[in-house]
């Protein structure tokens, strides 16, 4: 899986690797147990500050989707991904959004506003 | 022990001509001549600190040689992590990057192969200060930097010799090789990647790994041809006495001097086939390079 992170998106750059991060664990594309890369390494491959990185796998850990143990790294947490109607309505949303010509960054603007 | 003006003088050439070149490029942002210039800079620390450790000697003639013993480790250390400390340029931040969630590891860079010549030579060069060691003095004003032999009544004493004197900085200065090459091996793993597929990436942090280990090497044979050098001169003075050995004194000394030359030969091949080959790491990068 490879991470995009857009140094022209309003979006500020540890929200977008959160975001991605997160949709995968909750996707199931990231599984429990599964290795994150160290923060150093991937804030070299994105150009980004490592206190980027390390603020969005704060807020990983925070939302308890990762966890970080000496000498381990930090991996997935050992928690099952969303719920199955969870995934079935994303799945009907994106279907939805499709039809109706809305691409990711739309989705993903329409989410973030009906959220609040 | 002095080295020659006709040595020396090529010596500080290549070392000044190594960390311009180095210099020079060690800031850019192209991928290829940053490593490079980085490498260059190692080797050039590598062969400035060797002509520092002559200086010293020069400058502490109370030391009886100790500086020059312990140079080539020290600079091999201070090569290798000049690599691991000095900064690289970060990679362009404008438009979207991408990049892989693949947990690299050292062993992507030292992994195979690469550190057989190191363990190896430390192994042999370990093996020999123990020798050395419970033969040298143990006793007196040249403990653990001189040889001495009785034999009827002949005696004879001959320094110096790589005893505890000279085979303890040395051990001291392969830890401090070891964590420098550890530190290093650590930070190339962290450059930033040329390439999302691991096929690409791989090779130029291969190449890197290998040139790293041959400096560590190198340092690691000098040593070696020094400490063979000295204990084959010891040696001799056994032979003069007619000092009773398992090996004749005679035999053990050519062996040993002959050892000593063709491993301060070796460690000079390998530190020039090194770098001519840290351009083509450069190569590599470049021709691997591919946006992201």
């Amino acid at each position: 899986m490879n991470l995009t992170v857009d140094s022209g998106s309003p979006t500020p750059p540890f929200e977008q690797i959160r975001e991605q991060l997160a949709g995968a664990v909750l996707a199931g594309v990231l599984e429990a147990g599964d290795r994150l890369p160290p923060i150093r390494q991937l804030a070299a491959d994105l150009g980004l500050a490592a206190g980027t990185v390390a603020r969005a796998y704060a807020e990983l850990e925070a939302a308890q989707l990762v966890v970080t143990a000496r000498g381990r790294g930090t991996r997935v947490a050992d928690r099952p991904g969303a719920a199955d109607a969870v995934q079935s309505a994303a799945d009907q949303y994106i279907e939805a959004s499709r039809q109706d010509g809305l691409d990711l960054a739309g989705m993903l603007a329409l989410l973030r506003a009906r959220h609040g | 022990m002095n080295i020659p003006g006709p040595v020396l003088l090529p010596m500080i050439t290549v070392a000044i001509a190594l960390l311009v070149l180095g210099m020079i490029g060690a800031r850019s942002v192209d991928a290829g001549t940053a490593v490079r210039a980085h490498l260059l800079l190692a080797l050039g620390t590598f062969v400035a600190v060797v002509v520092a450790s002559f200086a010293v000697h020069a400058a502490l003639p109370g030391l009886f040689g100790l500086p020059i013993v312990v140079g080539p480790g020290i600079a091999a250390a201070a090569g290798i992590a000049a690599f691991g400390a000095l900064p690289f340029r970060g990679v362009p931040s404008k438009g979207a990057r991408v990049a892989s969630l693949r947990v690299r590891t050292a062993r992507e860079v030292v992994g195979g192969r690469t550190l057989v010549g190191p363990v190896a030579a430390l192994g042999v060069l370990v093996a020999v200060l123990v020798a050395t060691g419970l033969t040298a003095d143990r006793a007196g004003y040249s403990t653990g930097r001189a040889v001495s032999a009785q034999h009827g009544d002949l005696g004879a004493s001959a320094s110096p010799y790589p005893g505890a004197y000279y085979g303890m900085p040395v051990m001291i200065a392969c830890a401090l090789l070891l964590l420098s090459m550890t530190i290093a091996v650590r930070r190339t793993v962290l450059l930033p990647a040329v390439s999302r597929d691991p096929a690409v990436d791989g090779p130029w942090r291969r190449a890197v790994g290998e040139a790293l280990a041959s400096i560590a090497t190198a340092g690691i044979l000098l040593y070696l041809g020094g400490v063979l050098g000295a204990a084959s001169d010891g040696w001799k003075v056994l032979g003069q006495v007619g000092a009773p050995r398992l090996i004749p004194a005679a035999v053990l000394e050519t062996a040993q001097s002959v050892l000593g030359r063709v491993t301060v030969l070796g460690a000079l091949i390998l530190l020039a086939i090194t770098t001519v080959r840290v351009a083509h790491v450069g190569r590599t990068v470049a021709a691997t390079s591919a946006p992201t």
